[in-house]
């Protein structure tokens, strides 16, 4: 790999590094999804280090180009990490929905029982 | 109490201000039934109409939709062991005559859910609904006796009234976007018994339908997958 291109990916994938490292810090995110990011950042890191190990792995799976395989590895990655935040967001809406349903029902309850206290 | 059973009417309002106090005043001919208004979230005074007229109300603190509306006071019913619950539209559509008609079917034992319908008898109900909306009502039937075999005219109907086994469980389950046709499936399945009445039906009084014909086309889609997934369920 030419060396330019080398020097402009590790800068990029090391600013990306430290950017989850920064948010994990400041705990932006939950340690769970830091490290999804984490493992992602560092794959992509490994790939800049050392292409010619990135090289062997896609001609031996028969991809014409190094490029390739690392386009299909990182779509998949993105895919997967979507369908996660699909099934996240299904999950926290029902939540919610139970939360504002007994939030509900119990503020029913209190007023109903203020107005007994009340007469009495 | 009627006939010896604890009957609760649900009534789900989203911004029925205009409407929910004929609703309800119509109710009170009928004291054998309590019935409690689900305010949606509303972004009117439907809570605050509710409050001054002495309406018992639940209100949810944000919109969850007709489903999560509908479910609140499932839970109600089942935390306040009513033996049958009956979901009745707020915006003056259901004809409160025909409550006792859908109720005695369940007490009776004819059925476990009722569905008030207004096909049936073409002689109660001065309805008229769109054409575009009566297909839609045909397709929806048609994937309901593909998946279960068995004939529900009208699967959109909001006029429904459950016994206390089903209480229980759309307390705990119940379809969040456009509940009626998933969850008439969701029972079929678990062979529930569902039997329709003939009902009539007025034209709305105030407030808006929620679909609209933009929406039309939205709500097949998403109605006829999640009827098929209920069926997959099992």
């Amino acid at each position: 790999m030419d060396f330019i291109l080398k020097i402009t990916l590790l800068i990029a994938t090391l600013f990306l590094l430290f950017t989850v490292l920064k948010i994990i810090k400041t705990k932006t995110i939950s340690v769970r999804y830091a490290l999804m990011w984490l493992v992602f950042t560092l794959v992509l890191m490994t790939f800049t280090l050392f292409p010619n190990f990135v090289s062997w792995i896609a001609d031996s799976l028969h991809f014409k180009t190094a490029s390739n395989f690392i386009f299909v590895i990182v779509i998949a990655s993105l895919v997967l990490m979507l369908l996660s935040l699909t099934i996240l967001i299904s999950k926290q809406n029902e939540k919610v929905q139970i939360l504002t349903q007994e939030v509900a029902i119990l503020k029913t309850k209190t007023n109903e029982h203020i107005k007994e206290v009340k007469k009495n | 109490m009627y006939r010896d059973h604890k009957v609760l009417i649900i009534i789900p309002a989203y911004n029925e201000e205009e409407s929910i106090v004929s609703t309800t005043d119509v109710l009170k001919d009928f004291p054998e039934f309590d019935y409690i208004v689900i305010d949606d979230g509303s972004t009117d005074k439907t809570k605050y109409i509710c409050k001054s007229n002495n309406i018992p109300y639940i209100s949810l603190p944000v919109n969850l939709g007709i489903g999560g509306a509908v479910q609140t006071g499932y839970k109600y019913a089942y935390a306040n062991d009513y033996d049958i619950a009956i979901q009745f539209d707020g915006d003056g559509q259901h004809d409160a005559n025909y409550i006792s008609n859908v109720v005695d079917e369940i007490i009776d034992g004819n059925c476990d859910f009722g569905i008030g319908t207004r096909f049936l008898n073409e002689h109660t109900s001065g309805f008229k609904s769109s054409r575009s909306r009566r297909m839609g009502i045909v397709l929806l039937s048609w994937l309901i006796k593909v998946l279960t075999k068995e004939k529900i005219t009208d699967p959109t109907s909001g006029f429904r009234a459950a016994n206390k086994e089903i209480i229980e469980m759309f307390a705990t389950h119940y379809p969040i976007a456009y509940p009626e046709p998933e969850s008439i499936v969701a029972l079929l399945v678990k062979n529930y018994k569902i039997k329709e009445v003939p009902v009539n039906m007025f034209e709305r009084t105030g407030g808006v339908s929620s679909i609209n014909a933009k929406k039309a086309v939205h709500y097949m889609v998403v109605v006829m997958l999640s009827m098929v997934m209920a069926k997959a369920r099992g």
